[in-house]
C-alpha cells in the first residue's frame, strides 16, 4: 500500500481535502489550528490503495508548538511515499516557503493548489503549469470544499508515489550560502552514520539553519568532529547569521515564484465586503459587544425556538407513556412501570432537550466556520495576556462550550507550556453541552420567563469570569519560562455552507443521542430498579393513606434509603436527599442528573400523571435551591473524561487530580456561601 | 526607525529590524515579515492588545510583546493614504 501525507499551512484546507479524498468526516473549521493530531484514512486510485494522513498545519519544518511537532515528526519518522502539500492559492508565497523546504527532503512531492475560488474572487489567477515547470513537481488544482478536482488529484498522488522520483529542483541561496551548504553536505556524505534519518542535503540545510533538535540528535556520533570543523570554518567566513539569511532568501524566492506564476487582475476600486465588516468588527468597542451579543442571541434562541419544540417532545413522551400504561397497566404493572417510570422518564427527560442542544451545536459550528473565532482571539488577546493566558486560548475556551475533551486537546495550538496548562486548568469552568440541558431545566423552573435567556447567559459568563480569576491567582504557581508569543492569522470570512452546518451539527447531535441510548439508558434502568425495590410489604403499605403510597414506596427503596443517608452532607448547602442522589448519578454523566429526577418524580407521581419536570421542581423547591444547583454544576461537578484527557495532555495526573479537587472544593464553598446568604435574605 | 507599536493605523511601513530571538524571527519570516518588506498597519488595540497588519493580502494579528520588538519605517508618501 502506498502512503501519502497531507501537509500545508494552517487553514489551507487540508482537512477539507482529506475528507473529500477519503470520505472521512473530520472536523474542519475556519481558524488556524483546527487539526491538532494526526488522522488516518485512505482512498483508491486506479485500483491501488493509498493510505493518507491528515496533519496539523505548519509554516515551516521548525516546530514551535506541540501540534506543529506532530506534523514534522510524521514527515520525518514515517517517511511517506509521497508528500501532498496543500497550497492556498490566494496566499501562495506563504505556502511556497514551505514547499521550498519540503523539496530538500528528497521525498516525492505533489502540490495541490486549493482555494482556487477564493483566489479567483480576489482577482488572482495562478498558472499551475508554470508552477509545475518551475519546481519540477506535479501540480493539481482543487476546490476542496466543493469536491472539485479530486479525481485528478488522486491519480497524480498515486502516480507520483509509484514513480518514487524525488523532486530535483533546489533553491539557489546564492554565494556564499550555497558553498557552505555544499561543504556541509559533502562532509555529511563522508560520514554516513550521521545521516541515518535524513538525506544529507536536508541535514546540511537544517544544520546551517541552526535547527537545535537535529543538531542534538547527531551530536557526538562518529564522524561528528569533521562536521564540527567544517561548521567552524563557515562561521568564521560568513558569520553567525547563516540561519536567518537562509530563511530570508527562501522566503524571497517563494515570493518571487508566487509572483511569477500569478496573474493579478487590477484591484477593484471597491473595498471587499469582508474588509468593510472587519473595519467595524475588529475595533474592540464594536467587536467585543458584538461577540457578547452573538453569544447571548444563541441562548435567547435556544429558549425562543427550542422550548416550544421541547414541549412538543414532552407531549409525545406523555402520550406514549399513557398509551403504554393503557396497554400494559393491568396485565403487567411492573413492565409498565419499567417502561414508563424507568425508560421514558429517564431517557425521555434527557431527550426532551434535543431541540435546545441542536440549536447550541448549530450555533457553535457556524461560529467556528465563519471566521469569528480567530477574530475573538485577536480582540481578547490584550486581556488574556494580562491574565496569564494566551490570546489563542480563546479558541479552546469557546470550544469548551461544546465539550471539554476536544477543547483540552485544542490547547495544543498555544505555544507556551505555562499558558497551555493554565488554559487546561480552567477549562471545566466553560460549561459544556452536557451541562446545558441542566441549566435550561433549572432556569426554566425557577426564573420568570422574560429573564430566562439572561439567566442562562449569566451562568456562562460567571463561569468565564471565575476562570479568569483563577487564571490570575494561579499564574505564579506554574513554572516560569519563555513567554509564548501571539501571532495569529485572521482568515477571511466564509459563509458556512449548508452542507457543513447540517453535517457537523448532526454529527454532534448523533453523539448526544448515542449517549442517551447507551450510558443514560443503562443508568436509567439501574436507577429505576433501585428506586422501585425493595417494595414495602403489602400489610405495611395498606396502613398508608392512598395518596401517600407512592412516596412511601420510594422512601422504602434503596434510593430512598441512600438519599436519607447522604442528607447530612448536603444539608449545609441546602440540598435534600433526592437532589443529592441525582448529583451522585451526575458524576458518571451529567445528564443523569435529569434522568434521575425524572425517574424519581415519575415513581412519586400518582399513576398516569406526569407534569413536566420543571413544574415539579418549581413546586418542591425555591429559587434559592435553583441558584445553588446552577452554581454546583457550573463549578463543582466533575467529569471523568475531561480528567483523563487532562492527564494525557498535561502529562501530569497530579494536575488533573488537583483540578478536580480544587474545583469541587470551590464549588461546594460557593454553594454553601450562596445558600447561607440566601437564607439570611429570607429567600 | 520606530517600534511597530508606535505606528498609527492606516500607515504603510517597511520592516527594518526584528530585535527578538531566532525563534521569533523564524516565525515572522514564515508569515512573510522579512527585513525590507512593506506592509500595512490596520489597527492597534489598547490595553496591551495586539497590532493588526495586512501583508500580501492577508491579515495577521501580532501580540504586543512581539510588536514592540519590530522596528519599522513609515513608507514615504504613502502615510495617511489608507487612513
Ligand atoms: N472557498 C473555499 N473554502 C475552502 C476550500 N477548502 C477549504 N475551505 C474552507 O477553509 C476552511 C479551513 O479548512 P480546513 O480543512 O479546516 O483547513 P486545514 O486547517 O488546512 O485543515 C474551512 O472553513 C473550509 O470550509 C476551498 O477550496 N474553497
Ligand atoms: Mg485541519
Amino acid at each position: 500500500m502506498l502512503k501519502a501525507a497531507l501537509i500545508g499551512n494552517p487553514n489551507a484546507g487540508k482537512t477539507t481535502l482529506f475528507n473529500a479524498l477519503t470520505g472521512a468526516r473530520q472536523r474542519v473549521a475556519n481558524y488556524p489550528g483546527t487539526t491538532v493530531e494526526r488522522k488516518e484514512g485512505g482512498f483508491q486510485a486506479l485500483g491501488e490503495d493509498v493510505a493518507l494522513i491528515d496533519l496539523p498545519g505548519i509554516y515551516d519544518l521548525t516546530p514551535l508548538s506541540p501540534d506543529e511537532a506532530v506534523a514534522r515528526a510524521a514527515l520525518i519518522k514515517e517517511r511517506p511515499d509521497v508528500i501532498v502539500q496543500v497550497l492556498d492559492a490566494s496566499n501562495l508565497a506563504r505556502g511556497l516557503y514551505l514547499t521550498l523546504e519540503l523539496l530538500a527532503l528528497e521525498t516525492p512531492l505533489v502540490l495541490c493548489l486549493n482555494m482556487l475560488d477564493v483566489a479567483e474572487a480576489k482577482g488572482a489567477h495562478v498558472d499551475p503549469r508554470a508552477l509545475s515547470k518551475l519546481l519540477g513537481v506535479p501540480v493539481a488544482e482543487a476546490i476542496a470544499s466543493k469536491g472539485v478536482g479530486m479525481d485528478a488529484l488522486k491519480r497524480t498522488i498515486r502516480e507520483t508515489a509509484k514513480e518514487g522520483r524525488a523532486p530535483r529542483a533546489r533553491v539557489a541561496y546564492g554565494e556564499p550560502l550555497d558553498f557552505a551548504l555544499k561543504t556541509l553536505q559533502s562532509t555529511l556524505e563522508a560520514a554516513p552514520s550521521l545521516e541515518s534519518d535524513f538525506p544529507a542535503s536536508y541535514l546540511a540545510l537544517k544544520l546551517l539553519e541552526g535547527d537545535e533538535l537535529l543538531a542534538k540528535a547527531i551530536q557526538g556520533g562518529a564522524g561528528y568532529a569533521p562536521l564540527e570543523a567544517a561548521f567552524q570554518a563557515i562561521r568564521e567566513q560568513i558569520g553567525q547569521n547563516t540561519d536567518m539569511m537562509l530563511k530570508q532568501r527562501r522566503y524571497e524566492k517563494a515570493s518571487q515564484i508566487a509572483k511569477s506564476v500569478t496573474l493579478l487582475a487590477p484591484k477593484p476600486a471597491q473595498e471587499a465586503a469582508g474588509d468593510k465588516l472587519d473595519r467595524l468588527l475588529l475595533n474592540p468597542k464594536v467587536g467585543i459587544p458584538a461577540f457578547l451579543v452573538m453569544l447571548f442571541s444563541v441562548f435567547a434562541l435556544t429558549f425562543l425556538l427550542g422550548n416550544p419544540l421541547a414541549e412538543g417532545i414532552e407531549r409525545i413522551i406523555g402520550v406514549l407513556g399513557a398509551w403504554m400504561i393503557g396497554v400494559l397497566g393491568t396485565a403487567s404493572p411492573l413492565l409498565a412501570s419499567f417502561l414508563t417510570d424507568g425508560v421514558l422518564a429517564g431517557v425521555g427527560a434527557v431527550l426532551t432537550f434535543l431541540p435546545q442542544i441542536a440549536i447550541l451545536f448549530l450555533a457553535l459550528v457556524a461560529m467556528e466556520d465563519s471566521g469569528a473565532m480567530a477574530r475573538a482571539a485577536y480582540l481578547l488577546e490584550g486581556w488574556m495576556s494580562k491574565l496569564g493566558l494566551h490570546g489563542k486560548s480563546v479558541i479552546p475556551m469557546v470550544l469548551g462550550f461544546g465539550c471539554a475533551v476536544p477543547a483540552i486537546m485544542a490547547t495544543r495550538i498555544v505555544e507556551s507550556r505555562k499558558e497551555r496548562l493554565i488554559t487546561m486548568f480552567v477549562m471545566p469552568l466553560f460549561s459544556c453541552s452536557a451541562r446545558f440541558p441542566i441549566y435550561v431545566l433549572i432556569v426554566a423552573a425557577f426564573f420568570p420567563k422574560p429573564l430566562q435567556p439572561l439567566a442562562l447567559f449569566g451562568v456562562y459568563m460567571l463561569g468565564v469570569l471565575l476562570a479568569f480569576l483563577i487564571a490570575v491567582l494561579f499564574k505564579g504557581a506554574f513554572d516560569k519560562e519563555e513567554e509564548g508569543f501571539f501571532l495569529l492569522e485572521i482568515p477571511p470570512y466564509r459563509m458556512p455552507s449548508k452542507k457543513t452546518l447540517i453535517f457537523f451539527t448532526w454529527q454532534r447531535v448523533g453523539q448526544f443521542l448515542k449517549r442517551a441510548g447507551t450510558i443514560i439508558f443503562a443508568f436509567s434502568v439501574l436507577m429505576w430498579a433501585m428506586s422501585r425495590f425493595p417494595s414495602p410489604p403489602a400489610s405495611e403499605l395498606a396502613a398508608v393513606p392512598e395518596g401517600m403510597r407512592p412516596a412511601y414506596r420510594l422512601g422504602y427503596s434503596f434510593t430512598g434509603r441512600l438519599a436519607k443517608g447522604i442528607e447530612p452532607i448536603l444539608e449545609p448547602i441546602g440540598f435534600d436527599g433526592r437532589i443529592g442522589m441525582a448529583l451522585v448519578g451526575a458524576t458518571l454523566a451529567r445528564e443523569i442528573f435529569i434522568s434521575q429526577l425524572g425517574i424519581v418524580y415519575a415513581l412519586d407521581a400518582p399513576e398516569g400523571v406526569s407534569p413536566s419536570l420543571a413544574d415539579r421542581l418549581q413546586k418542591d423547591y425555591g429559587p434559592l435551591t435553583g441558584v445553588c444547583l446552577l452554581l454546583y454544576f457550573l463549578i463543582a461537578s466533575p467529569c471523568v473524561s475531561a480528567s483523563i484527557v487532562m492527564t494525557k495532555e498535561s502529562g501530569s495526573p497530579m494536575l488533573a487530580f488537583l483540578q478536580a479537587g480544587f474545583l469541587f472544593a470551590l464549588g461546594y464553598a460557593a454553594v454553601f456561601v450562596a445558600y447561607r446568604i440566601g437564607l439570611m435574605l429570607g429567600a | 526607525m520606530r517600534k511597530l507599536t508606535d505606528i498609527q493605523p492606516g500607515t504603510s511601513v517597511i520592516l527594518k529590524e526584528v530585535l527578538g530571538g531566532k525563534r521569533l524571527q523564524t516565525r515572522l519570516i514564515g508569515h512573510g515579515l522579512l527585513e525590507g518588506r512593506a506592509f500595512l498597519v490596520l489597527e492597534r488595540l489598547g490595553q496591551g492588545g495586539p497590532v493588526l497588519v495586512e501583508i500580501e493580502g492577508s491579515k495577521l494579528a501580532i501580540g504586543r510583546g512581539i510588536a514592540e520588538k519590530i522596528l519599522v519605517q513609515p513608507e514615504e508618501g504613502l502615510a495617511g493614504l489608507f487612513g
